[in-house]
């Protein structure tokens, strides 16, 4: 039983935190730069108490938790059905169902570990001021909440393969031609459309977000261009995948006879796409030359952070320093009101990391999920 | 046909293959080697799929470097284990391929026939056996006009029956329009069905001739 766990947390809790590591930070930072630091503790001592005394609160919150509860099975459904977690099929299940359900059981206990941490917390702060009903509530629903998604992973995994899931969306293309530049885009439609959802809520959030919060300067271009700049970088979970994508499921590319500036308009035609929804935006709120300057500050910053993975490979610790880094100096390019240098600047670089780095492929793929 | 200068290719510190000079004229060769010998290794890395020191030349003029993609019209690849995305059909990444290899019309047909594939060709990949996905592999390298085709491991998880049109396909394509190929297996079919030219061992980390 143990060394099922092992593998298991192996897989699907270590395999969770890398591709989430972006959101999760940006929760993090987001709970801790909610107020400023001398009010930190207190914040979120009341925040504690608010949970264990106030019904609403604690259902409210029961909500926030249920919502990454899905989000996780989400990710481990797909996970358990992905060709290199086969084996598991004709291995894990030959376990009496006790057993199986108890590694999964610590397989979500481990992906739930930033919630259970902090309900940890809550609870002892609820104790500490004679509060006991609701905090015992909390300790009851986390164990309740663990308890059915193990439930749940182990009736995946003593189901049969059914081989047989397509996508509508594929099923209504299945006539149009498939060009090189638009598999990407089918395989968002097929595979990814979660996190295409998420990236969107997440771009028309900040854009709201940025201009509630900027109202009086809204006609501004410093402000659009920090919106775009924010909106492109909530994009990095996409720009990965695509790379993890063409690393993975388009290998035989590279034998192509595709030219690199080629494959460079490839892919900002494949972000356009992307971020039609954006370009919507912009092409409605602002003067065409304004929009029109904003949509190639977004391209040319999607297509940096892109080229930037051709050049460490799929390394995502890395690739979030780089990216935090970048996004302050592009900030206070920004600020300078540079945005037409920002362009050609963008472009280049990430031009001359393509152009110096496709073909520098070693063969081994870092993030293999 | 094709010519090594000081290929060498390393994981790391670790020197996985090296050609100093090599001369390779037109014909069939088998390249033979144990598991993890490195035949995968250089048949990716003929096929510009793997990056290394040095240069690879197709008939002393097209360098793999300097001239990246009329090398590639010219050089075909089939992989021992392909992977495609699972969603697009057989025909649909034969499609893909004829556009990109710049295939005449209608060269998928005669082979699709020949390997009995009508039934699943219009079938998601990602429905298909190994076998199946063998053979679109080894179809996609066919297509366009190359001058050198590689195919690693062409023998594992396809039918005898298959294997005989495979061979006809080579034979034809060799005799015909005077098409190389360099094909690896670490078990080899000698039964004369092939005009094999001769048969190179990659061991010691190197590329040598043994017939």
């Amino acid at each position: 039983m143990k060394s099922l766990t092992i593998v298991l947390l192996k897989i699907f809790a270590n395999g969770f935190f890398r591709v989430h590591a972006g959101i999760l930070l940006f929760i993090f930072l987001a709970m801790v730069g909610v107020v400023p630091p001398q009010y930190l503790i207190g914040y979120h001592k009341a925040l504690m108490l608010a949970m264990d005394s106030s019904s609403v609160v604690m259902i409210l919150v029961f909500i926030s938790w249920f919502i990454y509860a899905v989000k996780s099975w989400h990710y481990v459904s797909g996970q358990i059905f992905a060709p290199s977690q086969h084996f598991l099929f004709y291995s894990s299940n030959a376990l009496n169902k006790g057993k199986q359900i108890i590694s999964w059981f610590w397989v979500q206990a481990a992906i739930l570990s930033p919630v259970i941490l902090y309900a940890l917390i809550a609870v002892g702060v609820g104790f500490s001021n004679q509060y006991y009903l609701f905090p015992v509530c909390i300790l009851l629903y986390l164990i309740a909440l663990t308890y059915l998604s193990a439930v749940i992973y182990t009736k995946q995994i003593n189901g049969l393969v059914d081989g047989n899931d397509q996508s509508i969306l594929l099923k209504l293309s299945s006539k149009w031609r498939k060009p090189y530049f638009s598999l990407y885009v089918y395989h968002l439609l097929d595979k990814r459309k979660v996190p295409y959802l998420i990236t969107k809520a997440l771009s028309w959030l900040i854009i709201t977000g940025v201009f509630y919060v900027f109202a009086d300067v809204k006609t501004d271009v410093r402000v659009a261009g920090i919106a775009i700049l924010a909106v492109i970088t909530a994009h990095i979970v996409l720009i990965f995948e695509e790379r993890k994508f063409e690393e993975n499921g388009l290998c035989f590319s590279r034998n192509l006879p595709y030219s690199r500036p080629q494959l460079f308009l490839n892919f900002i035609g494949v972000y356009f796409i992307l971020l039609i929804p954006e370009s919507i935006w912009l092409f409605s709120r602002f003067n065409l030359l304004m929009a029109i300057e904003l949509l190639f500050v977004g391209l040319s910053t999607v297509m940096l952070f892109h080229c930037l993975l051709y050049w460490f490979g799929l390394n995502m610790d890395k690739y979030l320093q780089w990216i935090l880094g970048l996004f302050i100096v592009l900030f206070w390019i920004i600020m300078f009101k540079l945005l037409w240098i920002l362009i050609p600047l963008n472009l280049s670089l990430a031009y001359l990391l393509f152009y110096n780095n496709y073909y520098k492929f070693e063969g081994e793929v870092s993030d293999k999920l | 046909m094709l010519q090594f200068q000081n290929f060498t290719k390393s994981y790391g510190n670790y020197p996985a293959l090296k050609i100093e000079n090599l001369n390779l004229e037109t014909g069939i060769y088998w390249i033979k080697g144990i598991n993890g010998s490195g035949k995968s290794t250089l048949l990716k890395s003929i096929a510009g799929i793997l990056a290394f020191d040095g240069d690879i030349m197709l008939e002393e003029r097209i360098s793999i470097k300097k001239q990246p993609v009329a090398y590639r019209k010219l050089v075909n690849f089939a992989e021992a284990e392909p992977v495609f995305p699972d969603f697009l059909t057989g025909s649909e990444m034969i499609a893909l391929f004829i556009a990109a290899k710049s295939a005449p019309a209608r060269q998928e047909e005669q082979y699709i026939k020949s390997m009995g594939m009508q039934s699943f060709i219009d079938r998601r990949v990602g429905t298909y056996s190994s076998g199946m996905m063998k053979k679109l592999s080894l179809l996609l390298a066919f297509l366009g006009k190359p001058k050198l085709i590689l195919l690693d491991e062409p023998l594992i998880t396809i039918d005898m029956a298959s294997l005989a049109t495979l061979n006809s396909w080579i034979r034809e394509r060799y005799e015909q329009e005077g098409t190389g190929f360099l094909l690896s297996s670490h078990q080899i079919l000698e039964d004369g069905s092939l005009p094999v030219s001769g048969e190179l061992l990659v061991e010691d980390q190197t590329l040598k001739f043994i017939s």
